[in-house]
């Protein structure tokens, strides 16, 4: 038996009916183990599954849309920032501020993406890090409101600030959010964001409206972004204008870029190793962005479709592989920098 | 009259590539524009479907001014295009393609719920087995031979109900087996939905087996309109184009 039939056997039940039972151990196993292992393996579950949203704010651009973006570290600061400030001034319940602050990075999004959905390729990518590098410097420069360099602090309420407590909290938001993920990318808007990747020119010619559908995709995203950032700030107990900058959005690409763009789980599973070696090698060395560098290396020279869409390339004819090549040839690579859009 | 256009010019610099063509195309018609290259033929079609701006002039589509309309509009009022170089979705299987261009019609773009995969699954079906792409229904777009992509960006076209159908080119780079297949394919859609076809070609035999009407474009100007045999018999024609 080759390696590759061991791992179609073992992911076989995913292309059955049987995957929701599958699914459902999962869930299982999520709970289940916080309540058995150490406070430390908690905050790096919870610290996991908030990444798992930004990362899928990323691909839902990159992946789905064919959009480079740096830029999403913005909604998510925003979002932190705008919790923060209303549970401060306003003292009103720590869930509904959380929701406003869902709300303001959607709507940061809808402000910046109304500008930068009207272009594509490397300008896109450009304008994503100046909307970026501006929240950074609003933040930082904005010493009475935001506390400039230092951020923010938050405690969240109490029932909250147990590790336990608050990584179900996050499960109980992220687990929907990434369902209503799946649907996302598999409803008729999904496949007409990939058509808009595939073929940009063509698009309006089977009655998309693309600027439109690029702007719902690009808010989509920023609330995503959001939602992880709601979630991070309390989890951090504060939030501070690094949080805002291309560099953070640059975790972003490299969790989706690791477990592989052009997938569903890729970005999960990205944020997952990403956040492991994160802690797992600084324990051991200061150099750990080193590490990460070489391990990003790899993926790029030599498993171009990441973890996960190295893995369906292998596995052509399962479900999860149908169409064979995750990866488009060179010359139709969507992520190629167009200029028209 | 289905589509007419008056004065429709555009230049590019100094450089006149359509100056003022008024075309009528009647219902039901298979109309062709031939032309030596750089004609026009192509920027004609670009101008009429928006891909670019006209300069000058106006396009009638239904007895509707679709001048100021974007791409997306004229497509949903039944003005379909397809392009020279067989455009079409790389990374999507060929029922994914027809079926966004379906859900597209029917109005269904911007649901965000339903899984895509279970819509208009007969709509598709049926239109792939028209155009003979049933049995890779389930082959990603770019695996495609040429003269199937061809023939998926057609399918594509078919999925958005067209009732004018703008083809550039609609068999170049087709084998004579995969061409006259083609041929016969629009002369049925005609027949059985009452599609108007509007189509540049540079294969004579294309031209001249199918064509009802043709229209010779020569530096951006119409030099000559009529039946194919006037076309052909047209000395000014064959000066510039048919090579007597």
């Amino acid at each position: 038996m080759r390696p590759v039939d061991i791992v179609r056997k073992v992911l076989s039940p995913l292309q059955s009916k049987r995957s929701k039972w599958w699914l459902l151990l999962l869930l299982a196993v999520l709970l289940f183990i916080p309540t058995h292992v150490g406070e430390f393996w908690i905050h790096v579950a919870t610290e996991m599954a908030i990444m798992s949203l930004f990362a899928l704010s990323f691909n839902l651009l990159f992946g789905y849309t064919g959009r480079l973006s740096f830029g999403q570290a913005a909604y998510l600061g925003m979002a932190g920032y705008a919790l923060i400030l209303m549970y401060q001034h306003t003292h009103m319940n720590f869930v509904i501020c959380s929701i406003i602050g869902v709300l303001m990075g959607g709507l940061w999004a809808l402000m910046t993406g109304y500008l930068i959905t009207r272009l594509s390729g490397i300008y896109h990518a450009i304008m994503t890090i100046v909307v970026a590098e501006a929240t950074f410097y609003i933040t930082f420069e904005w010493y009475s409101f935001t506390g400039g360099p230092n951020g923010l602090q938050i405690t969240p309420p109490a029932i909250l600030q147990d590790s336990l407590n608050y990584y179900l909290y996050t499960l109980v938001i992220v687990i929907p959010a990434i369902v209503a993920f799946w649907f996302l990318v598999n409803s008729p808007f999904g496949r007409s964001l990939k058509c808009i990747r595939d073929n940009p020119d063509k698009t309006p010619y089977i009655g998309i409206p693309m600027r439109k559908h690029l702007l719902i995709a690009f808010v989509i995203a920023g609330l995503y972004a959001a939602l992880a950032g709601v979630l991070w700030a309390p989890f951090n107990r504060g939030i501070s204008p690094w949080y805002c900058t291309m560099m953070k959005s640059g975790d972003a690409v490299f969790m989706a870029v690791l477990g592989g763009v052009y997938t569903f789980a890729g970005p999960i599973l990205g944020a997952v190793i990403w956040t492991f070696l994160d802690v797992f090698i600084s324990h051991l060395t200061e150099y750990w962005p080193l590490a990460i560098g070489c391990v990003m290396l790899l993926i790029v020279l030599f498993m171009r479709g990441g973890i996960l869409g190295t893995v369906q390339n292998r596995l052509k004819g399962s479900r999860w592989g149908h169409t064979g090549k995750v990866l488009p040839t060179k010359e139709e690579n969507p992520c190629s920098l167009r200029q028209r859009s | 009259m289905l589509l007419k256009t008056e004065k429709l010019s555009k230049a590019f610099g100094g450089l006149v590539a359509v100056n003022k063509v008024d075309l009528d195309v009647q219902e039901r018609e298979i109309h062709a524009i031939i032309g030596p290259n750089g004609a026009g033929k192509t920027t004609f079609f670009n101008l009429v479907t928006k891909y670019l701006n006209p300069g000058e002039g106006k396009v009638i589509f239904k007895g509707k001014d679709i001048t100021k309309l974007p791409p997306h509009r004229i497509c949903q009022r039944g003005l379909i295009r397809c392009f020279q170089r067989a455009s079409i979705y790389p990374m999507l299987t060929v029922t994914e393609s027809v079926q966004m261009a379906v859900l597209s019609q029917k109005g269904k773009a911007l649901n965000l719920f339903r899984p895509a995969r279970d819509m208009f699954r007969t709509e598709v079906a049926n239109i792939l087995d028209r155009v003979g792409l049933a049995e890779q229904a389930n082959v990603r777009g770019d695996t495609l031979s040429h003269g199937d992509k061809k023939r998926l960006e057609l399918a594509i076209a078919l999925g958005n109900r067209p009732e004018l159908l703008l083809l550039d080119e609609p068999t170049a780079g087709m084998s004579r087996e995969e061409t006259r297949a083609t041929m016969e394919l629009l002369r049925e859609l005609r027949d059985s939905i009452n599609l108007t076809i509007l189509f540049t070609e540079h294969d004579m035999s294309v031209v001249f087996g199918i064509a009802e009407r043709i229209t010779v474009l020569h530096q951006g100007c119409i030099i000559a309109e009529g039946s194919p045999a006037e076309v052909q018999a047209n000395e000014k024609v064959q000066q510039v184009y048919l090579g007597g």
